[in-house]
């Protein structure tokens, strides 16, 4: 079975400490590595074959969003999930311009593995409240556009 | 005339004298030559002309004879005495011929010279033809033979027979050129008769005299003077010797008439008669001779006698054809004086005419003069009866233009005036006139003048009345002395204001009952006193001062403290005005004052407390100013606040958002990310309680995470401090409708901006609490919020078509709906100088406008 090599980037210590052990008690995941900001991260990813990087949108320094687009920028860029308290549609539609391939809200741990998988598996993902909260918002759009 | 004409001369020599006088020796050396001048019509200017040309002294005595009209007073002599330098002297008695004299003929008389004294004689026969010249030159000849006699213009042939004579006795003959004659007759009958020495005009004539005598002429009495051709010699030959002559002209531009005369040698004497021998035949013939002689004698005296009788005949003839010529001539000479008469009666008679002519112009001025003027005239003669009058006298005589002639006193009038006759006789006697003013039965009055009539030789011929009515004059006069009776009344009884008059020299003259009143001077004790005492010391060179403004400008006015009799002063005013005499000239003052000290008073009261209220009204203003300053410090610090408050709140929102977020949440979603491992663990049944309790807990912290993300949003949305306003209402509108189902309707332009963060911040606040309170209230599920700019003001609206409300329940109960009442929004909006509009009424929807100055 394929053990996916995990980073994660989060700037707040108990929800980085907390992430990790949840994710290392998963089976097939890996917890390659964690750094509190981004300027860290990018330090220690060139040394790290990392599937896939956990990255919160609020960081000190570098945001998340700005860090996923520096990464887009190399050859063969790792996949990138945000994850963040906010739950603004902006936020997200910047992030996936970015470059990340899915944003999780930080709120329900039950869609962490299930969203991770989807994204190492190619796919796209975001929260379910993201998704309808997006859903809605492209219906006004294309409301008021027409 | 009539002196001449009844006077004869009778103590002259007759006419026989004279011509025995005429026929004694001649005595040349003691008399001066006598020029004969001879003339009839025309004659007058001639003689002028040649006298014009006279000297003062010429040794000669001229004697003028001319044909008279027997009945008229010459004026010969004034008029030569005119024209010539010599003495002129008309001849009445014998006087003797004195040179340089000029003697003329008096009309109606012969004139004779006997002895060289001149004398008149009675003129022959009334109709016989004139011979004055003749008779004349025939008595100057025999007297004095050196005579040069001269024909001038005239008519018919007297003088001729005179011309004669002269020349028989060795007398210059000079006749007047006829051409230059105005009548020629006379001087050509003298020049026919071919004896006539020169013939040149008046003037030669005068200077060949001078000539003639200043050469003497004796040459001349002793030859015939031929006509000697210029530059040729000519032989005279006189009674003894012949001459040889040459004559050539003094100079060839002159007249001929000078002519220098040279004498080149003597001719040989005629030798003396041979005597012959006695002869015996002699006798014979002698005796012969003697009988022829005898016979012839006898033949010739028969012949002489019936010559003699001949020449009778023949004189009688001529003298009878002369008569007629005379006579034809008089007739001539009349039918000129009647043409001449004529022509002056023309001129008299135009002259006539001309006066007459301006006679009826004047009379005519004078009688539309005496019309237009419609003057009451009445002409009365010596007897005072009516000899004139105009039509407007009918207005008070009862007279008819046939009235004319009848004694004024049978005539009836409607005048007062019994002593009219007695009036008309005193100014006929006297000559002075006299004016009276009457009254007439209808009360009218009149001004009757009485004047005596002259004619133009000052001669009183009657009297003239002129009846002028004065009524409206003496209605004015009555009316003016009553009108001025009545302003004296006005005056003196005026008490409320002194009234009184200053003479030209400042005296008082005149002094009303309300200067006594106002001033405390008695009349009698101010009149004749200077104006000068009714002021203090101090005022009164400043009254000085009043009075020549009067005088300069007509009026001048015064308002000052006047002194009362008892010292007490007053503040007068009014006026004082200059008055004038008829002839322009200053005549005094008048002024009229008006005792106004309470006025004054009261003035000066009303002006204190004014000044005092400025006063206040100043220090008010300026307290107002003050707080105005102070009040406008408070607003601006207000305001400063207002946005500080907004602000920090704002701050203070966000900073709870991040702590929420950044904390919080992280450490809930940790722990639910624990639970949820602990929920996933393998559990026995014995501790089935745990993963229960597990699953509890993991659901409690995912409500409690929702809660405080949307707690997070609700105090700070990111949108509002990133973005614009309209941006930040489009998220808020989503949130309504994703939230609390509202569908919100946004009408924004997209480019309005607002610069001021607190701004943005205070409307997206307002509007969002607006539009809780459309979801918690209205009952709807739709509302509109629109925005635009409007003049430096933003306007929001924020309607719904919902339940409405009372807006007074809503202001009047402060914050009845909890978090941003409508009354907190119009606190917050009242802070940035905003207001806010409640339209609203039950059940017909809300509609909510704020405004607030964006600029």
């Amino acid at each position: 079975m394929k053990v996916w090599k995990l980073y994660v980037v989060e700037d707040h210590p108990v929800t980085r400490q907390t992430l990790c052990e949840f994710l290392e008690r998963i089976p097939g995941f890996q917890v390659a590595g964690a750094a509190s900001s981004a300027e860290e991260a990018l330090r220690q990813l060139s040394d790290l074959n990392v599937d896939l990087l956990l990255v919160d949108v609020s960081l000190p320094g570098m945001n998340g969003i700005e860090f996923v687009q520096q990464l887009s920028q190399a050859a063969a860029p790792p996949r990138c999930m945000m994850i963040s308290g906010h739950d603004d549609i902006n936020y997200v539609e910047r992030a996936l311009a970015a470059g990340a391939a899915g944003y999780l809200l930080k709120g329900n741990p039950d869609e962490v593995v299930d969203g991770i998988r989807q994204v190492l598996n190619g796919n796209r993902f975001l929260s379910a409240d993201l998704a309808a909260k997006r859903k809605s918002e492209m219906r006004s759009r294309s409301n008021k556009g027409g | 005339m009539e002196r001449d004409q009844t006077s004869p001369g009778g103590d002259d020599p007759s006419s026989d004298e004279t011509e025995k006088v005429g026929r004694e020796p001649k005595t040349r050396e003691a008399r001066p030559t006598v020029v004969g001048i001879g003339g009839s019509a025309g004659a007058l200017k001639a003689l002028v002309t040649f006298f014009e040309s006279i000297p003062q002294e010429t040794g000669m005595a001229f004697v003028v004879v001319v044909h008279l009209a027997p009945e008229h007073q010459s004026l010969l002599p004034e008029v030569l005495g005119r024209a010539a330098a010599l003495p002129v002297i008309q001849v009445t008695r014998r006087i003797p011929l004195a040179p340089d004299h000029i003697y003329v003929i008096p009309p109606g008389k012969n004139l004779v010279v006997t002895n060289s004294h001149l004398s008149v004689a009675e003129f022959q026969g009334p109709t016989g033809r004139q011979t004055t010249i003749d008779y004349f030159f025939r008595s100057l000849a025999s007297n004095h033979p050196d005579t040069i006699g001269i024909i001038l213009s005239g008519g018919g042939s007297d003088g001729t027979v005179g011309m004669k004579a002269i020349k028989e006795l060795g007398g210059l003959l000079l006749v007047q050129e006829p051409e230059e004659a105005e009548f020629a007759s006379m001087p050509r009958s003298a020049i026919g008769t071919g004896l006539v020495d020169f013939v040149l005009p008046a003037r030669q004539l005068a200077e060949m005299t001078l000539e003639l005598h200043r050469m003497g002429h004796r040459v001349r009495r002793y030859c015939q003077v031929e006509e000697v051709p210029e530059n040729e010699e000519a032989i005279l030959e006189g009674e003894s010797r012949t001459v040889r002559l040459f004559v050539q002209p003094a100079d060839r531009e002159e007249q001929a008439t000078q002519v220098l005369v040279m004498f080149l040698e003597t001719a040989s004497p005629p030798g003396p008669i041979p005597t012959g021998e006695e002869d015996p035949r002699l006798h014979h013939v002698e005796r012969e001779l003697v009988q022829t002689k005898e016979r012839l004698q006898m033949a010739i005296e028969d012949f002489e006698s019936r010559q003699e009788e001949y020449r009778a005949a023949n004189e009688e003839l001529q003298s009878t054809n002369e008569e007629y010529k005379s006579t034809l001539e008089e007739l001539e000479t009349s039918k000129e004086e009647l043409q001449s008469i004529n022509e002056e009666l023309h001129t008299v008679n135009q002259e006539l005419q001309y006066n007459l002519n301006e006679v009826t112009g004047a009379s005519n001025d004078i009688k539309n003069l005496v019309e237009a003027s419609d003057l009451a005239i009445l002409f009365l003669d010596r007897e005072l009866r009516i000899t004139r009058h105009t039509p407007s006298l009918s207005r008070l005589f009862n007279v008819i233009p046939a009235d004319c002639g009848r004694p004024i006193g049978h005539v009836t009038h409607r005048l007062n005036y019994p002593q009219l006759q007695i009036d008309a006789e005193e100014v006929l006697e006297t000559e002075q006139s006299i004016e009276r003013e009457l009254l007439d039965t209808d009360r009218n009055w009149y001004l009757v003048r009485i004047i005596p009539y002259r004619t133009i030789r000052e001669r009183v011929e009657g009297i003239v009345f002129t009846f002028v009515d004065i009524t409206r004059v003496k209605q004015a006069e009555e009316q003016l002395r009553r009108s001025q009776e009545s302003h004296r009344l006005l005056v003196a009884g005026v008490k409320e204001y002194a009234i009184f008059m200053l003479d030209a020299e400042g005296r008082i003259s005149t002094w009303n009952e309300g200067a006594e009143r106002i001033f405390g001077y008695d009349q009698e004790e101010v009149i004749g006193r200077p104006g000068g005492i009714l002021l203090s010391e101090k005022e009164r060179a400043v009254f000085e001062e009043e009075l020549e403004q009067a005088q300069n400008q007509g009026e001048s006015v015064c308002e000052r403290w006047y002194l009362r009799r008892d010292g007490k002063p007053f503040w007068g005013t009014g006026v004082i005005t200059l008055l004038l005499d008829s002839d322009e000239n200053r005549a005094g003052f008048v002024q009229v004052l008006r005792d106004n000290t309470l006025r004054r008073e009261a003035a000066e009261a009303l002006e204190k407390s004014q000044r005092e209220l400025r006063a206040f009204n100043e220090t008010l203003e300026q307290r107002i100013a003050e707080r105005t300053a102070e009040v406008e410090g408070k607003s601006r610090q207000v305001h400063q606040l207002a946005s500080e408050l907004v602000l920090a709140e704002q701050r203070e929102r966000h900073r709870i958002a991040q702590m929420l977020h950044d904390h919080i949440q992280q450490l809930l979603y940790s722990t639910k990310m624990r639970l949820a491992m602990l929920r996933d663990e393998q559990w026995p049944d014995q501790l089935s309680d745990m993963r229960r309790m597990a699953e509890e807990a993991y659901e409690h912290l995912t409500v409690a995470i929702q809660e405080t993300r949307q707690l997070t949003v609700n105090l700070s949305p990111p949108v509002l401090r990133d973005e614009g306003l309209v941006q930040a209402l489009e998220w808020l509108i989503h949130q309504m409708s994703d939230s609390h189902g509202l569908r919100v309707k946004l009408k924004a332009k997209a480019d309005i901006v607002i610069e001021a963060e607190e701004m943005r911040i205070l409307v997206f606040h307002i509007v969002r609490e607006l539009l809780f309170n459309i979801v918690k209230h209205a009952e709807v599920e739709a509302a509109t919020v629109e925005l635009y700019e409007d003049s430096g003001l933003l306007r929001v609206d924020v309607s719904d078509k919902g339940t409405g409300f009372s807006v007074e329940e809503v202001f009047g109960q402060r914050g009845r709906h909890g978090g941003l009442g409508l009354l907190n929004a119009r606190e917050r909006l009242s802070l940035f100088g905003g207001s806010i509009q409640v339209e609203s009424q039950s059940g017909a929807g809300t509609k909510i406008s704020l405004s607030l100055p964006i600029k």
